[in-house]
């Protein structure tokens, strides 16, 4: 049997300098405008909430952004079983009177837009979409400016490697 | 100043006025909805049957070796005509779709809010 490693990014939590922060205001007021979508959340990966827009109570965006958050990252996992490319997942819940459609933005934050049945999800999608590539922009000059910064990769070993890990260790034991 | 969608239906809006059409709806060519009028139109339906006209428009295309489509046209027994007009916005095809009463002129008109909606977008 042969082991198998599987590589778990740890995410990274997005920090944006108070002129980056007012580019990603602007983008999503915009995003506001175009959709009419009454509320939208910005998270980072982690499931912190960076900023959000319309009526929602501060308890339930932290909380939506967490949940958020970890339905992207189980997703991440579903299609990395299915497939190896992940650039980038758009999630849509829908139910019968409101829907939240959520995209990832270069891996680091994702944007979410929760908008009623009579919102078009044709020009959600749309106007989502040249939101990310403007936030996407932002987040490649935070990137540049934090260059120093290392990425961290966890490693996830199966049982094989544990199994000859226990067997070294009793022979290390044994002496 | 409203959203786009509802910038949009407004231009449709006009547009059924102006022609007395029956219903027009506006979408992507994956059959997804960006606005339609009247307001609850079936555009889901429309958008999604459309988009299955826009694949049959992308094969005989390719196999014909035909110009890029323009429009695309089904006629009734009774003249009512079902109208796809295709476009391109920033990268995205739009398709704008019209059901015309027998013998109604739709050309000028439908181009005209082609040139609305991309004003608008």
């Amino acid at each position: 049997m042969s082991s198998s490693c599987y590589d778990f990014a740890i995410p990274d939590a997005a920090q944006f300098s108070t002129e980056q922060m007012e580019k990603v205001d602007a983008c999503l007021d915009e995003l506001v405008g175009s959709t009419g979508a009454p509320t939208i959340l910005l998270t980072d990966t982690t499931g912190q909430l960076i900023v959000s827009r319309g009526h929602i109570d501060a308890k339930k965006a932290e909380a939506l952004a967490a949940l958020i958050a970890g339905s992207h990252a189980a997703s991440v996992e579903f299609i990395k079983l299915l497939a190896k490319k992940t650039p980038f997942i758009n999630l849509l819940h829908e139910t019968e009177d409101y829907s939240i459609f959520s995209t990832s933005v270069a891996d680091v934050v994702i944007l979410s837009v929760a908008f009623g049945n009579e919102v078009k999800i044709g020009v959600v999608r749309v106007f989502v979409e040249q939101a990310r590539h403007r936030l996407s922009e932002i987040i490649h000059e935070v990137s540049m400016n934090n260059s120093e910064v290392v990425q961290v990769k966890m490693q996830l070993v199966d049982e094989e490697f544990d199994r000859l890990l226990d067997k070294e260790l009793e022979k290390i034991t044994e002496h | 100043m409203g959203s786009k969608q509802e910038l949009f239906e407004k231009a449709l809006s006009r547009m059924n006025q102006d022609g007395n059409f029956e219903a027009a709806v506006l979408s992507l060519k994956d059959g997804l909805p960006l606005a339609s009028s009247p307001l609850y139109y079936e555009d889901q339906m429309t958008a999604a049957m459309v988009a299955l006209l826009n694949d049959t428009a992308n094969k005989l295309n390719r196999e014909l070796r035909l110009p890029q489509v323009d429009e695309i046209s089904i006629v009734g027994d009774d003249g009512t005509r079902l109208v796809c007009r295709y476009f391109a916005i920033n990268g995205h095809d739009i398709l704008l779709t019209v059901l015309a009463h027998p013998d109604q002129t739709y050309r000028r008109l439908t181009n005209q809010t082609i040139k609305e909606i991309k004003r608008l977008w």
